[in-house]
């Protein structure tokens, strides 16, 4: 025999699935279960997350079957978009939408390198006036353009 | 006739400014996502669900609609052009297409495309016509145990059917109820998992949720694969769209066929659109005198899955729009579109929003008229978007989905839940979990959980209610079915790899 190869992503998602599910039903013990006559608060999470962490530890025995695959992940793009995205969450409201939609554009550009700044903030800037064009005046959404 | 006096109702309803200008931009949208491998209907619908909010209800579902269908027009040119599917459904067309386009016919694949779509479109718009509401009075005897059944007939069937590991789809189905408890109960008043924030005490928005698991998940997705695919032809002449006269006779009964075959798939729960284009390919090969001309550039098979995959999209509301039950994620959203209106369809919804249902019937057959004129002059229009860089793509992708989370009610959290979700989104695709039946889950959970409590309020706690009722009874027995079909499957798949491993080991 030879040494088994474990698919780790495979794995490490299934053990995921399992720990949700686990966590949700001992979290719902906190809430009333009732009867099945009348349910109650905690009844659903109990029984969805049991039924979750079964469902974990098939998918655990089907991952360890599973044949070994390498997984290539680039990080640059995962953090660029994620950092785009937070930047624009917490600005949003305190320096206006366009301002922040210019910051959120500028920092998703380094996800696809090379960064070239000049056609990053003309995008930038075309994105953010249309966009507010469009949904403020165009469809009456409610939005600060800028902190004044 | 009472048919064609409602549909007149509709058609008054779906010709008015708003209806027309939001048709015309939803098949648009559709089309441009539909022809872009980069986004896809589903990204799309999301993106644009916040715009429903602002809208009359009809009109909202209209234009989510015509991206729906229209993607499938779009979605062929990529097929044909490029050999990888604007949208998943277009994977077949590319086995026949591409070849047709190498051959230097790529114009009269692109044309048998928008033409059998139509075809099949308009084919299943006529059967919704009249089982709709058939359904609909069917359904009117139903009770809490029949719709929990249905229900979960749809939940296991979207998760079962989906391709790869059908224990993985079952998880994400089962996820996505889970998804659905966090903020209050409302039998009870009481805050379930909310860990204290208050913005959890409306659970999670269903908006934040789509654009994450189908959106942001997908520019991720994207971005790290990264590829740019070259385009075969740039330039499509009218005169080249012409098919021959060979093509021509070779044309209508395989599209007659696919549209039969869609509407058929189309309306059974959990069956999306793929589904039929797949069978519709394989029993084209198999009725076919000369089966060796297939995946050579044959124009059969363009024909019958492009006119399968209209007939089943149109065909899905069947099903949506009688029962409330959806067939797949995309009816999920328009249905949790209707439900921000507070509309809840179910066998009432026809006869109570008559002018809804019937205006969105007539608005398919605007739509599809339009789409014909999209598609067939303006192809030239669309090819070029093909060589549209995805750098210039995704940051607009991203600013609509930022400021329509953040719009729904002007809260930054629903920002973070919208990207924790895209990461999810990304790693499930990774490793092949689906992330449809996460947004089935989500948006049926609340339904089908007081459905399930309120058949058992009247039963008295007694479980038999469901097997008591012959619809009931019927409908779980169906459902336990496909579970039993795909363990054996599994199971087979299972030992097929360990006999392999073994053998190899030997």
């Amino acid at each position: 025999m030879k040494g088994r190869h474990i698919n780790w992503p495979e794995t490490a998602a299934a053990l995921t699935v399992l720990a949700f599910g686990v966590f949700m039903a001992a979290k719902g013990m906190d809430y009333p279960l009732g009867s099945l006559r009348r349910m109650g608060a905690g009844f659903m999470p109990v029984a969805l997350g049991t039924l979750l962490a079964l469902f974990g530890v098939g998918l655990l025995f089907e991952a360890l079957r599973a044949p070994e695959e390498v997984f290539e992940i680039r990080l640059r793009p995962l953090i660029a978009i994620g950092l785009s995205i937070l930047f624009f969450a917490f600005t949003v409201r305190h320096i206006g939408m366009i301002p922040a939609t210019l910051g959120m554009i500028v920092l998703a550009a380094f996800a696809d390198p090379p960064f070239r700044a000049m056609p990053a903030l003309l995008s930038a800037a075309v994105i953010a006036i249309a966009g507010y064009l469009l949904f403020v005046p165009g469809l009456g959404v409610s939005l600060d353009p800028f902190w004044w | 006739m009472e048919t064609l006096a409602n549909l007149s109702h509709g058609f008054s309803a779906a010709l008015s400014l708003d209806a027309l200008l939001f048709c015309f931009i939803g098949v648009s949208v559709g089309t441009f996502v539909g022809v872009l491998p980069g986004i896809g209907a589903l990204a799309a619908i999301a993106m644009l669900l916040p715009l429903t909010y602002y809208l009359d209800p009809m009109v909202g579902l209209i234009m989510l609609a015509g991206i729906f269908y229209g993607a499938q027009y779009g979605s062929s040119t990529a097929a044909i052009l490029l050999n990888i599917p604007g949208t998943a459904t277009a994977a077949v067309t590319c086995l026949d297409g591409y070849p047709m386009a190498r051959d230097g016919r790529a114009g009269v694949a692109l044309f048998t495309t928008s033409i059998t779509s139509f075809f099949g479109g308009m084919f299943a718009i006529c059967l919704m016509m009249f089982f709709t509401p058939m359904l609909a009075n069917l359904a009117l005897s139903f009770n809490s145990a029949e719709y929990f059944s249905a229900m979960f007939l749809g939940l296991v069937a979207a998760s079962t059917f989906s391709v790869g590991s059908p224990l993985k789809g079952l998880a994400m189905v089962v996820l996505g109820l889970a998804l659905a408890i966090p903020g209050t109960d409302i039998n009870s008043g009481l805050m379930r998992f909310t860990f204290g924030r208050y913005e959890m005490a409306e659970g999670f928005q269903l908006v934040a949720i789509a654009m994450g698991l189908f959106g942001i998940s997908e520019i991720l997705s994207t971005l790290v694969r990264r590829e740019q695919p070259q385009v075969l032809a740039r330039d499509i002449t009218f005169r080249s769209l012409l098919p021959t006269r060979d093509d021509w006779r070779r044309i209508p009964w395989p599209s007659l066929r696919g549209a039969g075959i869609g509407s058929i798939i189309g309306a059974l729960p959990g069956s999306g659109p793929s589904m039929a284009t797949f069978i519709a390919y394989a029993v084209e090969r198999r009725v076919a005198k000369d089966p060796s001309r297939f995946g050579k550039g044959a124009v059969e098979g363009v024909a019958a899955p492009e006119s399968a995959n209209n007939a089943a999209v149109q065909a899905a509301f069947i099903p949506t729009l009688s029962l409330g039950v959806p067939g797949d994620a995309v009816m999920a959203i328009l249905l949790g579109a209707l439900m921000i209106h507070g509309i809840i369809p179910g066998p009432q919804f026809i006869q109570e929003q008559s002018t809804l249902f019937w205006g969105l019937v007539a608005s398919f057959w605007i739509g599809n008229i339009m789409l014909l004129v999209l598609n067939v002059p303006l192809i030239g229009l669309w090819v070029r978007l093909l060589t549209v860089p995805y750098r210039v793509l995704y940051p607009t992708m991203l600013f609509l989905i930022c400021v329509g989370v953040y719009s729904v009610r002007s809260n930054p959290f629903d920002v973070g839940v919208a990207l924790a979700f895209g990461i999810l989104g990304f790693f499930m695709n990774m490793l092949r979990y689906p992330t449809a039946p996460v947004l089935l889950g989500f948006i049926l959970g609340p339904l089908i959980e007081e459905h399930f409590k309120r058949a058992l309020l009247v039963s008295r706690g007694d479980l038999a209610i469901f097997i008591e009722r012959p619809i009931s009874a019927g409908l779980l027995a169906l459902a336990l079915g496909l579970l039993l079909l795909s363990l054996w499957q599994a199971l087979r798949a299972w030992r097929r790899r360990n006999a392999v491993t073994t053998s190899m080991e030997t």
